[in-house]
């Protein structure tokens, strides 16, 4: 029980859900799967297909659009309550960047027909989907004015 | 004198403009309100006092002072009170223009519709290019002019693509206008497989001869669909001479393995139930064809007496399937069975409380058929429920359409609860401890918690009153209430204060809601007392949601773990 209220505590940080009560996390959490990758591993690479999204709980994880893998060049690093792999779930394009596992990470994975189906559900994590995906273009943005 | 007008007149003028104007006003309304108020209710009230002055006679007693100022407060007074008015119908159009609400009202305005409209609007049907389209005319011939609904349909029906023709046909048979048989027999002998089979069990179930010539052939038919549907349609029609053929051929098609065969079957018997093949439908209640196990359920559920416990046994079942077709059906099912004691909330209550959308929806559909019947019953359930939002929602919509005698005292009833729920849940909101250390969490999730169900309650109390009053002024409210905008909330909220018979409830609410997004103390003491953190839980467990019941819990394994 404990554990099942924990994780909708994390839920309650993430932005994507931002719109939805604690109620309706609570009914989300069983349709999460408990995922782990230690530090150095790749959770998926760029152009790769995309069939899950994840909610970092523990870790650190940097994100490479560079076109080689393998090379470690990050516009973007998030960590635990922040998401990624959502892009390629709601255009069905491939992964449009890589994501490179900077220490030992834990997350939480929800697949696309589970994700289709929440947001059939609680239409409201639209609008928190688009929130997080605006916030993460904004910091791109910002990031890319810096330079 | 001088002092009158400017210590007491003009301030009188000036501050109740602007406290009409601007307290409620967007911004960008603001500077008309100005504008307004400098340049007609200034100058206004300037030529009132001049007005006061020059008819005032040299060395007038000091009563004639005073009583003038009388005239004009009561004259002040009585412009106020009129205002007011006009203030809460302005503010009223306004929250009107700014949010999206359902009124009623206009469709009961527009009445019955005459022939001549109706076969107009049949006419729109000819456009429908979605089954959904032409549904929503067919409905609204339905509601608006029900006497000539199927004529005005069959009138279109011959010029109809095929897949709507299947359609609508159902609907034609149900309200069976004037020679319908001949006009879907000629339309059927176009060639569209699926239109000739529906066409045929609706024309065998109301005996139509140039059908029933057909129907030897149909039986032999390799198509299993065609052969379903005819024997269906037989067995409906009753005629003597083929209904043992057409049980036999319906018996075999449903023990066939071939999935097309007992789909077909299943098919036809799902558009029109026949209790004599109920026997051969069990085993496909539990078949592994999702299809399969929705159409067994259905055609059981149409079919006869059931024993409560097999009744219980596969509804139960049907309601843990992990198909949301399933389990949708599973409610509806529920909903039909003229078992005994079939008022079963626990159905229902899960059914409203399904992660699918659809599922809710079906439960929402049929929750009348769950629900009491009179007056008694309707209070101990009222008395006796527990706080579950989604089962209470269901009951005051169902509740306020009834024809129960009382029930506009039952959902002042329901209404006084949830406003005391919601207090109460501030209360302890605000008065529980903020830990340090590991337990904070659990008490910040127990706080927030607590904040979404009093805002629940609130909402319920706003379902309730739309419920009580159907005018579009209470829809735009709830729909201001409702909305994100703040602006926009505190309009609608002043516009119900505004309210005649409303107005104290919703002065009422303004605190809750204030105490609710903007975390305004209330100032009361919690149930229990103050500082009683394991009475609070207690009634947490008594009084709040299952969820809510989940955190209270986890927050006193909290506290038991670091203490």
């Amino acid at each position: 029980m404990s554990l099942h209220v924990e994780r909708v505590l994390l839920l309650t940080k993430v932005p994507l859900f931002s719109y939805l009560r604690t109620d309706q996390l609570s009914r989300l959490v069983p349709l999460l799967e408990p995922v782990a990758w230690p530090k150095g591993e790749r959770v998926f690479d760029k152009g790769d297909l995309g069939l899950e999204f994840y909610i970092i709980t523990a870790g650190r994880i940097g994100i490479s659009v560079d076109p080689d893998p393998s090379r470690p060049v990050f516009i973007n690093e998030l960590k635990a309550g922040d998401c990624l792999g959502e892009m390629a779930l709601i255009d069905n394009e491939p992964r449009s960047a890589t994501a490179h596992v900077l220490e030992d990470t834990q997350a939480l994975a929800l697949d696309k027909e589970k994700l289709h189906g929440v947001l059939m559900t609680y239409p409201e994590l639209g609008i928190g989907m688009m929130r997080a995906l605006s916030q993460r273009l904004r910091a791109i943005n910002s990031s890319a004015i810096k330079k | 004198m001088g002092r009158i007008n400017t210590d007491g007149m003009l301030p009188g003028f000036r501050n109740t403009a602007a406290s009409f104007f601007f307290r409620a006003l967007p911004d960008y309304m603001r500077g008309r309100a100005q504008a307004l108020l400098t340049g007609l209710i200034l100058p206004l009230g300037l030529l009132g006092a001049a007005l006061f002055l020059w008819l005032m006679p040299d060395g007038a007693p000091l009563e004639w002072v005073a009583a003038g100022g009388m005239v004009f407060a009561v004259a002040l007074l009585w412009v106020k009170l009129q205002k007011n008015e006009a203030y809460g119908e302005s503010l009223m159009e306004l929250v009107g223009q700014s949010v999206f609400a359902e009124d009623r009202d206009k469709a009961a305005e527009l009445g019955s519709l005459d022939r001549k409209t109706a076969f107009r609007l049949a006419e729109h049907m000819r456009q429908a290019n979605t089954i959904q389209v032409m549904n929503n005319y067919a409905d609204m011939l339905e509601s608006l002019a029900r006497e000539h609904a199927g004529a005005a349909m069959l009138h279109v029906y011959p010029d109809l693509p095929p897949k709507l023709q299947d359609q609508l046909l159902l609907r034609i048979a149900r309200l069976a206008p004037k020679a319908w048989e001949v006009v879907v027999w000629e339309a059927a002998k176009r060639g569209d497989a699926h239109l000739a089979e529906t066409t045929a069990r609706h024309l065998l179930a109301v005996n139509f001869p140039a059908a029933l010539e057909q129907a030897p052939a149909w039986l032999e038919t390799s198509n299993p669909r065609l052969r379903a549907s005819a024997a269906v349609g037989l067995l409906r029609g009753n005629t003597p001479a083929l209904r043992t053929r057409a049980r036999e051929t319906l018996e075999t098609l449903l023990a066939s393995p071939q999935p097309d065969h007992y789909l077909a079957a299943l098919g036809a018997l799902g558009a029109m139930p026949h209790e004599e093949l109920l026997q051969a439908i069990r085993p496909r209640l539990v078949d592994e064809s999702t299809r399969a196990r929705v159409l067994a359920l259905k055609i059981w559920s149409h079919c006869g007496q059931h024993e409560v416990s097999e009744a219980r046994e596969i509804i139960d079942w049907a309601l843990a399937d992990p198909s949301h077709e399933v389990r949708a059906e599973a409610i509806r099912a529920a909903a039909n069975l003229k078992i005994p004691d079939q008022a079963d909330l626990e159905w229902l209550g899960a059914a409203l409380r399904d992660p699918d959308y659809r599922v809710r929806r079906a439960g929402q559909a049929c929750a009348a058929c769950f629900l009491p019947k009179d007056q008694a019953a309707w209070a101990s359930l009222v008395a006796a429920n527990k706080t579950d939002f989604e089962l209470q929602a269901a009951m005051v919509s169902v509740l306020a359409v009834s024809d129960i005698e009382n029930r506009i005292d039952i959902l002042n009833q329901m209404s006084g609860r949830h406003v005391r729920l919601a207090r109460d849940k501030l209360l302890i909101m605000e008065n529980l401890p903020s830990p340090e250390g590991a337990s904070s969490e659990a008490f910040s999730l127990l706080r927030q918690v607590l904040r979404e169900e009093a805002h629940r309650h609130l909402d319920a109390v706003l379902q309730i009153l739309g419920c009580l009053d159907q005018s579009s002024q209470m829809s735009y409210i709830r729909a201001g209430l409702s909305s994100r905008d703040k602006n926009l909330w505190a309009q609608a909220m002043e516009s119900a204060m505004q309210l005649k018979h409303e107005g104290r409830l919703f002065r009422e609410l303004v605190t809750l809601f204030e105490a609710v997004r903007e975390g305004v103390s209330l100032g009361g003491e919690p149930p229990g007392g103050k500082h009683a953190l394991a009475a609070w839980m207690a009634w947490c467990q008594e009084f709040g949601s299952e969820w809510l019941t989940k955190c209270a819990c986890y927050c006193l394994d909290s506290k038991k773990e670091v203490s």
